[in-house]
């Protein structure tokens, strides 16, 4: 046996784990191999010395906190074992998110090009609203422009209406 | 559940391999996971917090591990020991922990496990001198298993204190058996330069021989 053979064979030597002639073979090594020998005698030193590195005993919360680890993961909302029920067979991930991304862009489509009659509604006054405010005029300047009233001044003055008002 | 594990507790001191009370997990019988869970709770617990050594971490590794085993229960074939399945989990669950660096986020904890040190410190046959040299020693064997590459580690600490065979290791770390003897060599070595100065009479009383 060569020394760069020990590789294999030294911590199994230590464990006792060889076969007999193995055994033998790394003996007879070690007896011609100084530095081979002093090795695993250092290996076995280590060894030894790891055992310094005593246990731990666990805290007696163990048992509680894996207790409500197993709880939060299992199906015990109502929400989970209904979607259990009506997809019993669980699609596989990308297939269940594609499907998923799918529908809502068409909901999102379908919102998007379906405009209600409110739309409408509050879509013209929000019209009127820019075109007076953009033109920089108050409401009663937009009234006095409007045609059934381009005649303010006849009718402000007149006499009929001016009695009337007394 | 608290009640159950309490009620199940004598229950579960019951007798069958690991992979006869892993069936019955299967079939739905919860005593069977607590006897498991009895068996391999401290272990785990050990393994782990000698791959983060941070006691908490450990304790909230080990209970993902076992939470994973208990969700997996439907799909499991006793194919492989159940210790070799356990620790191959643990192993994945403990290596990314380490490679997410989360453990930066603890390392205030990291040079002083209380646990350590309070065994250490407890222990009454030693005197005050002694007590210190042997929480030194214990920080400087930590410190060389840390700095050992992770599977390297992971190695050392399955063969060394977890005692599972080469088969088992080479399992759990996805490789072969020549592969485990090898990474083991390679650790042994590492660790025989850097704790050379340590090697001596020991303080306390003899440890395990393998």
């Amino acid at each position: 046996m060569k020394c760069h053979e020990m590789e294999n064979y030294a911590i199994a030597y230590l464990d006792e784990k060889l076969s007999s002639r193995e055994q033998a073979a790394v003996q007879q090594h070690l007896e011609r191999c100084g530095a081979c020998a002093s090795r695993l005698k250092s290996f076995s030193e280590i060894s030894n010395m790891l055992s310094e590195w005593e246990d731990i005993q666990p805290s007696n919360a163990f048992h509680v906190q894996l207790d409500r680890k197993i709880l939060e993961s299992a199906p015990n909302n109502w929400w989970q074992r209904y979607w259990s029920q009506i997809m019993p067979l669980s699609a596989p991930g990308p297939v269940f998110a594609s499907l998923a991304v799918s529908f809502f862009l068409i909901a999102v489509l379908v919102m998007r090009y379906t405009p209600s009659t409110e739309d409408i509604f509050t879509g013209q006054q929000a019209q009127l609203s820019n075109i007076a405010n953009t033109a920089g005029v108050d409401e009663l300047a937009l009234y006095e422009n409007l045609s059934l009233l381009e005649d303010w001044e006849v009718v402000s003055n007149f006499e009929v209406l001016q009695e009337m008002k007394r | 559940m608290n009640m159950v594990f309490n009620k199940l507790y004598m229950e579960a001191l019951i007798t069958g391999t690991d992979a006869e009370l892993m069936l019955r997990v299967k079939e739905g019988d919860e005593s069977s996971f607590v006897g498991l869970l009895l068996r391999y709770r401290k272990p785990l617990v050990n393994y782990l917090y000698r791959m983060v050594q941070n006691a908490g971490v450990a304790e909230e590794l080990a209970q993902d591990v076992f939470l994973r085993v208990y969700r997996a229960r439907h799909t499991y074939e006793p194919t492989a020991k159940f210790t070799t399945w356990l620790y191959r989990i643990a192993t994945h669950v403990a290596l990314n922990h380490l490679r997410d660096g989360r453990i930066a986020r603890k390392s205030d904890s990291l040079d002083e496990p209380e646990n350590a040190t309070a065994r250490i410190l407890s222990n009454g046959e030693l005197s005050a001198e002694e007590r210190l040299v042997a929480n030194d020693r214990e920080r400087e064997i930590r410190d060389a298993i840390r700095a050992l590459p992770e599977k390297q580690k992971a190695a050392v600490l399955l063969h060394k204190y977890q005692e599972l065979d080469y088969k088992q290791i080479a399992d759990a770390l996805d490789c072969t058996e020549s592969a485990v003897k090898s990474l083991l060599f390679r650790a042994y070595e590492t660790l025989r330069v850097r704790l050379a100065h340590l090697v001596g009479p020991r303080l306390a009383g003899e440890g395990r021989t393998k």
